[in-house]
């Protein structure tokens, strides 16, 4: 099952403008493709849970659905949710189109469509 | 019925301190028992109930302090002595540390071991307690739980109510598990936070049974708001206390779950300091004034000058017509609501988005957060905080320009902090 992941975020992470993603199951655990410290990924899960539980409750707020763009000064996180509740968190570059959100939700969906997740 | 459990590779002294400790305590409901290594007594203290466990400190393969560390992770909740025939100062400093609530040198004659037991039946009488216990009257359990959750408690939060003993396993701040009666994990925790009145209580973590929760806490809360919604409970006005030997001051409420910054509740100070929309720093150097409840009457001291909005300039014609608008003060008190359908859920939704843009903020690489856009699949919206103050705008439309929502939202901003209008009190 994480293999499927990680294959899914080697995906996302050759698309051109994305620069880091990281996936956060419906039971919170992070999976991320690449290797790092443990003191670096306990601050990304962190970064990559908070991300999920906005998400999670923006949906229970009736706003169904939804794709996140977190505006940063020099980033662009969007963060999108499957129907199982299984979340999705990209670093894209400040100046990538809009539509690399549409091509990374495509990706996204297409791959939890083989998967129960 | 007390236990004591003394451990010591010792086997004579073991029998000996039995047989006469089993004579003194005759009749008064105290059991004696006796373990000669660490795994005898992990076991014992499995199968059945023991109230002071005594430990020799220096004891072969596993010693004394390495048991006593043991015990205070799998078994917190027992009381711990030590009895050693090395009374240094270093050991005793370091077995106090480690959680032992006596520490007395081995006995050597029948005098000194009627002080060792006179010690051990006042440790079993009147048990060392950690932490503090008190009475927080008119706090909701969503008040609680959110307060031991931010702080990364690790404990068991029990609730007593008269349906019956519930108990909230948290662990590192995270909900892990729930049990109420025949109910457990998100039923449970749901039934819990739905309780009509009751007390609670927090006791020393352990390891619960089994793990039956994973979303977060905030996640959690929102939830059980809405199962309130459902249950048509949010708005009921003062309950009665349950009959039975639990005195009830007030019945809490959670139809609005603090998440984050609490708004008009706070009577007491006892409660956790309260976070504001604004970025951490400004909060920290002028902690927002909680001391007025009455939401329609707050005044917002910021001069209009004050608030900066860094966006890119939008031409007039471009500014959409909001569907939905809110902004609160850095308090948290409504100041504009604008078609939407439940202001106080809007509200709450604010008050997460701030939390999280703090836990998002500090990346160098990043750079400061400017605003979170919303797109779904028939509305866009848009999420900011300038200097502090949350504005949240949707359009019922799709593939909206965040921008020009934002710059739709700058002049109402504006507007509403150099005139707040009354709001009516939220649900």
């Amino acid at each position: 099952m994480k293999e499927t992941f990680i294959e899914l975020q080697r995906k996302i992470e050759m698309l051109p403008g994305v620069l880091r993603a990281g996936i956060c199951l419906h039971n919170r655990m992070v999976i991320f493709a690449d290797s790092k410290s443990p003191a670096d990924q306990a601050i990304d899960e962190t970064i990559w849970r908070a991300l999920a539980d906005t998400i999670q409750v923006a949906h229970l707020h009736k706003l169904g659905s939804p794709r996140m763009i977190w505006n940063f000064e020099h980033v662009k996180v969007l963060c999108m949710i499957s129907e199982k509740g299984t979340t999705l968190g990209v670093v894209v570059d400040k100046n990538s189109h809009d539509e690399l959100g549409d091509r990374i939700e495509k990706v996204f969906q297409s791959s939890l469509a083989k998967t129960v997740f | 019925m007390n236990n004591l459990l003394f451990v010591d590779d010792d086997i004579a002294f073991l029998e000996s301190i039995q047989r006469v400790f089993k004579t003194w305590s005759e009749g008064t409901g105290l059991t004696v028992q006796t373990a000669h290594s660490v795994g005898d007594a992990l076991m014992m203290l499995q199968e059945s109930p023991v109230n002071v466990v005594v430990i020799d400190i220096r004891m072969p393969v596993v010693d004394g302090m390495q048991f006593l560390r043991l015990l205070n992770r799998k078994h917190p909740n027992v009381q711990k002595a030590v009895l050693t025939g090395y009374a240094e100062d270093d050991y005793r400093t370091a077995c106090l540390a480690n959680g032992a609530a006596l520490f007395l040198e081995k006995p050597r004659n029948t005098d000194e071991m009627k002080s060792v037991y006179a010690a051990l039946v006042q440790l079993l009488e009147f048990p060392q307690t950690r932490g503090f216990s008190g009475i927080i009257q008119q706090a909701s359990l969503a008040d609680m739980l959110q307060m031991l959750c931010t702080g990364g408690n690790s404990l068991v939060l029990q609730v007593k109510s008269r349906e019956g003993l519930a108990e909230i396993f948290i662990a590192k701040g995270a909900v892990v598990h729930a049990q109420a009666g025949d109910k457990e994990g998100y039923d449970a925790f749901y039934h819990v936070m739905t309780l009509r009145g009751g007390e609670f209580y927090t006791q020393p973590f352990v390891d619960p049974p089994k793990v039956t929760v994973s979303h977060s806490w905030e996640y959690l809360l929102m939830e059980a708001a809405r199962v309130m919604d459902e249950k048509g409970l949010a708005d009921d006005g003062p309950e009665e206390s349950p009959s039975g030997p639990i005195p009830i001051p007030r019945t809490p409420r959670i139809d609005s779950p603090r998440i984050g910054l609490s708004r008009d509740h706070f009577e007491l100070g006892s409660l956790p300091p309260v976070p504001s929309f604004a970025p951490r720093e400004s909060a920290e150097e002028a902690p927002p004034p909680i001391s007025k409840p009455e939401r329609s009457k707050e005044t917002v001291a910021i001069e209009f000058s004050q608030i900066r909005l860094a966006q890119k300039p939008v031409a007039a014609s471009k500014l959409q017509r909001l569907d939905e608008l809110i902004i609160c003060s850095r308090e948290g008190g409504l100041l504009k609501s604008e078609g939407s359908p439940n202001a106080a859920r809007r509200v709450d939704l604010l008050e997460l988005f701030s939390i999280k843009m703090r836990q998002l903020s500090g990346r160098p690489e990043w750079g400061e957060l400017e605003y979170l856009g919303i797109q779904g699949k028939d509305y866009t919206a848009a999420v900011e905080f300038p200097e502090g103050i949350g504005a949240f705008g949707l359009v019922k439309r799709r593939n909206v320009a965040p921008n020009e929502i934002r710059a739709s939202m700058t002049s109402a901003v504006r507007t509403a902090v150099a005139q707040p209008q009354p709001v009516p009190a939220l649900a």
